[in-house]
């Protein structure tokens, strides 16, 4: 009787904690998607911005490819339960949030594109919806160190194996972003 | 004569909202103190003379009653509260001379900075931040002192509340507690945003546990450890209340805790605004009181200190700033 007692209340905790993994997961997962509502108005926004810059860096047509092919890349589809295509989808995003931040870079050149209104109007909504972004980015990455702690520590970690629910990647931010600025490039 | 400078030994640069006050002053205001004060040492010569007189006339018959006739000792109860109620009477023209003081001295200096005083506020509602918990439950409400305008270009209202709870002890008795003694204020917030984000003061584990029920929303964890330990955050969006508490923003919600103390300070987004309710533990905008010269230029730089709290709060929150991430 005593060993149904312990049998039963293990199989209640690895229950709970079955659950509780399944809850981060779920977490996880609906961080996801803030994130791609967020990134898909960074998607909606960008031809735009290229159509007004169209007019004014007419000798840069090469860069302005580069940021649509990176659009194209990061909307594609992917199977937000495999952890490698998640991690795919948010390297693109990142390689097309560093080359949308060359492309302002390069445009800082341009001053008759710099002081035109709809320029600056864009380019106002492209930082409010890299705020919306940035937001979305940190409470992923919130919701996957829940999960990664719970699915790598034991007894978790055999859980997780047996409920086949993996660590999720973090969403890194674009390397341009996190490189100090080299004033020697601007001299 | 001339008088020593308001503002203190900080430096012009430092309040640069204050540059040419004292000539707005010797033109503005201080024939009215003047004039204001010319009234008071007879008014408090006055005080005194009743206050005297009810304490002697109290004190002997206190005596009488006790020695001669041994009447029931509680009567000296009613004795006092005669004399209490007295000295009360007695002072009611002193504070209504402060009070005009205190009008005058904080309409003038609102009236420089470009902003609007009220003594009693006008259009205010605790309703909102009752509901964000941003102050406890109350009975009664004592509010005054309504400052509105726009800061560095940021437009905002603040007043000053006094909230009491009524509790009845077993014998029926009434006791008033007050809960709540500071400013209330809101400021528009440069980041549009439709949901609500508050952030408490923390309470502990313990506390923040049962702290939680009633909140607005959900528990929002961020990654500043040290913000963590000082605020609980909750909010009906965890990416909107990231946009809006930004690494640097917490930093700047810290500096503004270092200013007003971190235990006084409770903050919200609510509808495009920015909630604030800072606990103070005195009695703001006053300057002084019926007692001490109303021309003394202390009083002013007192009120003066407690205006920069406004700006205070735009600086270290940098509200001026018109950028969206």
């Amino acid at each position: 009787m005593i060993y149904l007692a312990i049998v039963g209340g293990i199989l209640v905790l690895c229950y709970f904690w079955y659950a509780s993994l399944v809850g981060k997961r779920n977490s996880a997962l609906e961080a996801l998607s803030s994130i791609d509502v967020q990134l898909k108005k960074r998607h909606d926004l960008l031809p735009n911005i290229l159509k007004i810059a169209k007019r004014f860096m007419d000798h840069e047509k090469e860069l302005m490819a580069k940021v649509t092919e990176m659009r194209a890349q990061a909307g594609k589809g992917y199977d937000r339960k495999n952890s490698d295509e998640v991690a795919g989808h948010l390297a693109a995003e990142s390689g097309l949030q560093s080359a949308m931040m060359q492309f302002f870079a390069v445009a800082e050149n341009y001053p008759d594109l710099k002081s035109n209104q709809n320029m600056i109007r864009a380019q106002q909504t492209f930082e409010e919806v890299e705020g919306h972004i940035a937001a979305a980015r940190r409470f992923y990455n919130s919701s996957v160190t829940a999960l990664n702690n719970a699915v790598q520590i034991f007894p978790g970690s055999a859980i997780a194996r047996m409920a086949n629910i993996s660590a999720m990647p973090y969403f890194e931010m674009a390397e341009i972003e996190k490189k100090p600025v080299d004033a020697s490039d601007y001299l | 004569m001339t008088h020593p400078s308001p503002w203190g030994k900080k430096p012009q640069s430092e309040r640069p909202t204050m540059a040419g006050f004292q000539s707005f002053y010797e033109r503005d205001l201080k024939d009215e103190l003047s004039r204001l004060e010319q009234e008071r040492p007879a008014k408090v010569k006055r005080f005194y003379l009743i206050v005297g007189a009810a304490l002697t006339t109290g004190g002997a018959a206190a005596v009488i009653l006790l020695t001669v006739t041994h009447s029931d000792p509680q009567l000296l109860f009613f004795i006092a509260a005669a004399v209490a109620g007295i000295g009360w009477l007695a002072y009611r023209p002193l504070a209504r001379l402060q009070q005009a003081a205190k009008v005058r001295t904080m309409t003038s200096l609102c009236r420089f900075l470009g902003l609007t005083y009220h003594l009693k506020p006008v259009a205010v509602s605790l309703t909102r931040l009752r509901e964000l918990d941003l102050v406890p439950s109350y009975h009664e409400q004592k509010l005054e002192d309504q400052i509105t305008g726009d800061a560095r270009g940021v437009d905002f209202d603040l007043f000053e509340a006094k909230l009491i709870r009524k509790s009845h002890d077993s014998k029926g008795n009434t006791h008033r507690t007050t809960v709540f003694r500071g400013l209330l204020c809101h400021f528009d917030f440069h980041k549009d945003f439709t949901g609500t984000t508050l952030i408490s003061r923390d309470h502990s584990k313990f506390g923040n546990f049962f702290a939680k029920f009633g909140k607005i929303g959900e528990r929002i964890k961020l990654e500043d450890p040290e913000f963590e330990r000082l605020f609980e955050v909750y909010g009906t969006d965890q990416v909107e209340s990231r946009y809006l508490l930004t690494p640097l923003f917490m930093e700047r919600i810290r500096h503004l805790g270092q200013r007003v103390g971190h235990d006084n300070l409770q903050l919200a987004f609510d509808r495009g605004r920015l909630l604030l309710a800072i606990k103070k533990n005195e009695n703001s905008f006053e300057g002084g009181n019926a007692f001490s010269d109303l021309t003394d230029l202390s009083r002013i730089q007192k009120s003066i200190e407690d205006l920069t709290l406004i700006y205070d709060v735009v600086d270290n929150l940098r509200l001026e700033l018109e950028t969206r991430v």
